[in-house]
């Protein structure tokens, strides 16, 4: 019979069986919490209008996930994606010019690779959302040329640069 | 725009391509590397039942991922299992196939299988079946009476190669944890 609902609500630690307890607490990674604080994580300035909030890295895998946040009615120039995003607004709407919704805080996008597209938020409070992408995206200037391709290095670099200039320490918590 | 017809550079010299990260890539990437087959140096068979044996040839506990040589010796079976993760393996010698589906795999053949499948392992050949596989996600395995007996994923091959490592006094490749 299929589970309908979670089969415990002991509001207690269950003692799970583990036949390889001892190499998973040798070898495993522990996942991490990285908090709601500059301190855990600073607003990295992205351009006059916009800046990013860097929560992981993952070098193996070409992941990172952040938080973008547009300051108020702006434009983040056309890009490409050789990889996946996934990514849910949670302040103020954004859209993209290539299509025809707006997403608002709680609403859920998916991007593939291959599409290209320009975002823009309109809201006189601009957006914030939370993206979690895996490979490349390459950028280009209002001409169609290429200027530069992001991955997770480039957001290690840009989250690092800022913390040594202003004399932060690093968060180990961000590097999976 | 043109798009690429040939490498455009034939020139067996290393070429210094731009790229503006390699201080941070050198310092946090965990770096490619090659792990020999040929030998047992690199990683050992590691028997699996009296019939098979595994060669383990890579163990990434972040995705989950192990990469080995299955080695069934002669005719035989690696019973029903179901699949939670993806599957890509290659045939090196011999052939394979699944009482499930309808085709044989030799040498050089790609199998690909994915999340929720369940299959049953089979080799008639004279001297069974080398595949090279690249896995993901945990494996199920059922008795012949479909009672469940035990999930493997990454751990459990890591625990299956460093109990044999330590049965044997073999030590352990760091190469083959990325």
């Amino acid at each position: 019979m299929a589970m309908t609902a979670p089969p415990s609500g002991a509001y207690k630690i269950v003692a799970v069986p583990e036949l390889y307890g001892d190499t998973i607490r040798r070898l495993g990674v522990e996942g991490t919490y990285v908090g709601g604080s500059e301190a855990d994580s600073p607003w990295v300035p992205f351009g006059d209008n916009a800046a990013i909030r860097h929560l992981a890295f993952d070098v193996r895998d070409n992941v990172y996930v952040n938080i973008l946040w547009i300051k108020g009615p702006g434009v983040i120039g056309t890009h490409k994606h050789r990889g996946r995003v996934w990514a849910i607004g949670l302040e103020g709407s954004f859209r993209y010019l290539e299509y025809d919704w707006v997403c608002k805080p709680g609403e859920f996008i998916t991007e593939t690779p291959g599409t290209a597209h320009t975002l823009v938020t309109d809201d006189p409070g601009g957006m914030k959302a939370l993206f979690h992408m895996q490979g490349a995206n390459e950028f280009y200037d209002e001409h169609g040329n290429h200027v530069e391709t992001l991955d997770v290095w480039w957001f290690i670099n840009h989250y690092e640069t800022f913390c040594r200039e202003h004399g932060l320490p690093i968060n180990p918590a961000l590097y999976l | 725009m043109t798009t690429m017809t040939a490498p455009p550079s034939s020139k067996a010299a290393i070429v210094d391509v731009p790229f503006a990260h390699r201080e941070i890539v050198a310092r946090l990437s965990p770096g490619g590397r090659y792990i020999d087959a040929q030998s047992d140096i690199d990683s050992p068979w590691v028997p699996f039942g009296d019939k098979a044996a595994i060669k383990h040839l890579a163990f990434d506990v972040r995705q989950g991922i192990f990469s080995n040589i299955l080695w069934i010796r002669e005719p035989g079976v690696i019973g029903t299992h179901l699949h939670r993760g993806t599957i890509m393996m290659v045939c090196l010698e011999g052939s394979v196939k699944y009482l499930e589906y309808d085709w044989v795999a030799s040498p050089g053949g790609l199998i690909l299988e994915v999340p929720g499948e369940s299959h049953t392992l089979v080799t008639d050949h004279p001297q069974g079946v080398k595949l090279f596989g690249w896995m993901q996600g945990p494996i199920e395995f059922y008795d012949e009476n479909a009672n469940f007996v035990e999930t493997t994923d990454v751990w459990w091959f890591i625990n299956h190669y460093e109990t044999h490592c330590k049965a044997h006094g073999i030590p352990l490749n760091p190469k083959l944890y990325l």
